[in-house]
Parts: C-alpha cells; sequence; structure tokens
C-alpha cells in the first residue's frame, strides 16, 4: 500500500505532456475504461490488471471522491494472476493423459491431444483454485506533474507505465540522475555538459586497478 | 543519443552525489546550508553499500554504527568503489527523515517520515505527501548544487575533484577547511553552509 499508511518505499515518475481542458471530469469515465476486471476460470486469460479504488481492492465502482483528493489522484493498480505449480500441473495432466488412453483404448496420446488434455487440466485446475492478488497504490500529484508508484519493480512499474500511458493519455518517465537533473531546470550550458561528462576518478589509479585484477599488479 | 542511452550513461553521476554529499556532511559535521532551505541536517545514518565501478560484484555493505566514519568504507573508496545506496538522515527545522537513497536511480525506499499531526485519514495523506515531497525537494537541492559544480569545468576538475581525491587518501575526519567553499561560492556564487550564509 503506501498513499494512505504504511511503508514509503515507491518509485517517482515525471509526467510527461499536459491534461486537457475539464480533465477532473473525465477522470472517472477514463479510469472506468481501464478497471479491474475480475479473472475468470472458463476463460484462457491467466492474468487481469486494472484500477481498483485505493484501500478497496474488491470493488470496482468509481466515483470522483474516492479518486480525485485535492490536486491529487490515488488509484490502485490491481493485478490477479493464476498461479499454478508446474510440479501439480504436470502431476494431473499425466494421471489425465492415462485416463484418457484407458477411455479410449489407445496406447499412445497425439502430440494435439496432449495439448488439448493440459487446456482442459490447466481450466479445472484454475477452477479450483484462487488467483494471487497484488494491489500497489499510485498518487499523482497533477500540480507537481508527479506519480508516486509504491512499487520499485521494474517489470511492475512497466506495467504501471503501460496501464498509466493507455489510461490518461500521458507518457510517464521514471527519476533517474539524468531526467531528475532535466527536472530541475539546469542552463543550457549545464545540459550540453551534463551529456558530455564522463565519470570521474577518486582514487589513486594503481589501487583502484590493483582492487579490480589482483593477479595483474 | 536517445533518452535510453543518457539515461543508462548518466548514472554514475547519482553515485558522485552521493560521494559528495557524504564529503560535504563529513567536512561541515552534517550542518549544511541551501538557499532553498536554510540550514539542513543531513548525514550517513548507519548504512552504505559501495561497489566497484567496473566490477558490480564486487560490493561492500557496511551497516551498523558510522558506517562513512569507517576504515572499511575508506579503503573501498581507495580500491576504486563508490557508494551506491545510502541510508541517510535529514533534519530541517527540527523535523526528521530517514531513507534509503539509492544512487543509480536516487530511488527512495524505507522512508521514515516526522510524526503526522492530522488525525483524520484524509488530512493524514495530504500531510504524508507533503512531507514526501518536501524531503525531495531537499534532496533535489542538494543534487542541484552538485550538478552546479559537476558540470562547471573549472569548479570540478580544480576545486571540487582535487578535495575529494585529498579526502579518499586522508585518514583523518575532514573539517569545514578542507571544502572549498570560498572559491565555489566566488565562481558560482554557492553558500554551503551556516557560518558562509552569516558572512554572506
Amino acid at each position: 500500500m503506501g498513499a494512505l499508511q504504511g511503508t514509503l518505499t515507491y518509485t517517482l515518475f515525471y509526467v510527461k505532456g499536459e491534461t486537457e481542458d475539464g480533465f477532473v471530469e473525465k477522470v472517472v469515465d477514463m479510469v472506468e475504461e481501464r478497471a479491474f476486471k475480475p479473472l475468470d476460470p472458463e476463460q484462457e486469460d491467466e492474468e487481469h490488471y486494472g484500477w481498483v479504488p485505493v484501500e478497496s481492492p474488491l470493488r470496482v465502482e468509481f466515483e470522483r471522491h474516492n479518486i480525485v483528493f485535492d490536486n491529487f489522484v490515488n488509484l490502485g493498480l490491481r493485478h490477479d494472476k493464476y498461479a499454478i505449480p508446474g510440479g501439480l500441473l504436470k502431476a494431473h495432466v499425466s494421471q489425465a493423459e492415462r485416463q484418457y488412453m484407458v477411455d479410449h483404448n489407445k496406447e499412445r496420446v497425439t502430440k494435439f491431444e496432449r495439448e488439448d488434455i493440459k487446456v482442459m487440466v490447466r481450466a479445472g485446475l484454475k477452477e479450483k483454485s484462487l488467483p494471487r492478488m497484488k494491489v500497489i497504490d499510485m498518487s499523482w500529484d497533477m500540480t507537481a506533474g508527479r506519480v508516486r508508484f509504491w512499487n520499485q519493480s521494474p517489470k511492475t512499474c512497466e506495467l504501471f507505465q503501460e496501464l498509466f500511458k493507455d489510461t490518461f493519455g500521458l507518457d510517464l518517465v521514471p527519476a533517474n540522475p539524468y531526467t531528475t537533473a532535466i527536472e530541475i531546470e539546469l542552463t543550457p550550458d549545464q545540459v550540453e555538459m551534463l551529456v558530455a561528462v564522463e565519470p570521474a576518478t577518486f582514487a589513486d589509479q594503481a589501487m583502484a586497478i590493483g582492487a579490480l585484477k589482483p593477479s595483474e599488479t | 543519443m536517445d533518452l535510453v542511452d543518457l539515461i543508462n550513461t548518466r548514472r554514475f553521476l547519482g553515485n558522485e552525489f552521493l560521494l559528495w554529499l557524504w564529503f560535504k556532511s563529513e567536512c561541515f559535521e552534517a550542518q549544511l546550508h541551501t538557499e532553498e532551505h536554510d540550514t539542513l541536517e543531513v548525514w550517513i545514518d548507519d548504512a552504505l553499500t559501495l561497489e566497484a565501478y567496473l566490477a558490480e560484484t564486487e560490493r561492500n555493505t557496511i551497516s551498523g554504527g558510522s558506517p562513512a566514519y569507517s576504515p572499511e568504507a575508506k579503503t573501498a573508496l581507495r580500491h576504486g568503489k563508490r557508494p551506491t545506496k545510502a541510508k541517510l538522515g535529514v533534519v530541517k527545522e527540527g523535523r526528521e527523515w530517514s531513507f534509503n537513497l539509492k544512487a543509480e536511480d536516487l530511488s527512495f525506499s524505507g522512508v521514515k517520515i516526522p510524526a503526522l499531526l492530522s488525525r483524520e485519514e484524509e488530512e493524514q495523506f495530504y500531510e504524508r505527501m507533503f512531507l514526501l515531497e518536501e524531503l525531495e525537494q531537499i534532496v533535489g537541492t542538494l543534487y542541484k548544487e552538485f550538478l552546479a559544480i559537476r558540470l562547471d569545468v573549472h569548479a570540478w576538475s580544480t576545486l571540487m575533484l582535487p578535495a575529494l581525491k585529498d579526502w579518499v587518501q586522508r585518514d583523518e575526519v575532514c573539517t569545514p577547511e578542507h571544502y572549498p567553499s570560498a572559491p565555489l561560492k566566488e565562481r558560482l556564487g554557492l553558500v554551503t553552509h551556516p557560518h558562509l550564509a552569516a558572512g554572506a
């Protein structure tokens, strides 16, 4: 979590682009288009992700008062995924293949039959299990043009950036030494130097090289 | 260079920023000054990680006590390692933050903010965000000061880099005299600690 309580570990993003006029009036519709939709075990989808209200991961209805907090847009990114253990799936597929051969008086199953059996077994196991749910908050400070996303996994951050872009039509650029330097408004000369500077050496060269290649010293 | 290249090739500035902050904090016994935030206390707390620049598997993680003053940290610097992550403490107007700063992306983790004054949940949210933003601004201001020095050829190569190299080789703790405050003030107009501000 993070926006309302808990540990403050997050990735900072800079928002590129401007929100259109009347954005706040449209925000509920925009979010609803990308709202989280629960997984259906009878469907082939293995994972779903989308928005939920912050602190209410089971709700998929949005109202302005639970999204817009003054100059902040707060949302939860819910990501559900079926995680059927490989060993369990393999054992059930193997059992189903044996049963299929007995039922159809066959000595072996073809590649296509094996694939069909695997799909059916997977669907059966999905019906018996619950998807793994992950909810991560984000707070978009519309005045400062900054988004805080309470997660630092590169894969999850990438998924979040895509969902944000699809929802609001705006790009997010992650903070790092380069983008942060640009954000703090350097002079043109400084920007030129920012691109040109090379890493400095602070240690005595011989000691530093010795530390990296002890066999050569 | 495209944006991805620029991001990846400029990550070393995060390491150099942490190194500069470590040096400056030691010189002034954590008492720093910025125009935007007046007097601040900034110090490396009880965790510091250093890695070799071209061999990331060579890593020293020093935790507990005061790692910034440990001989192990200085030895790692002399062997060409650079700070990659540090737990920092910041005090402004009696309010204290504690957080981990990762050099490669300047990301914050495990941030402890000053005690909240609000009681209502919604008010607490605004206060949490305000305190985070204030911390980001403080770090941003310090990063801006570092870049002003780093991106000025004269200030960096003839003033700061020699001072940093001298500090890396030095066993004794640095004092304000080791920081090139006066020439930096003359060249860049930087007022870097409360004594200079008082005399400005």
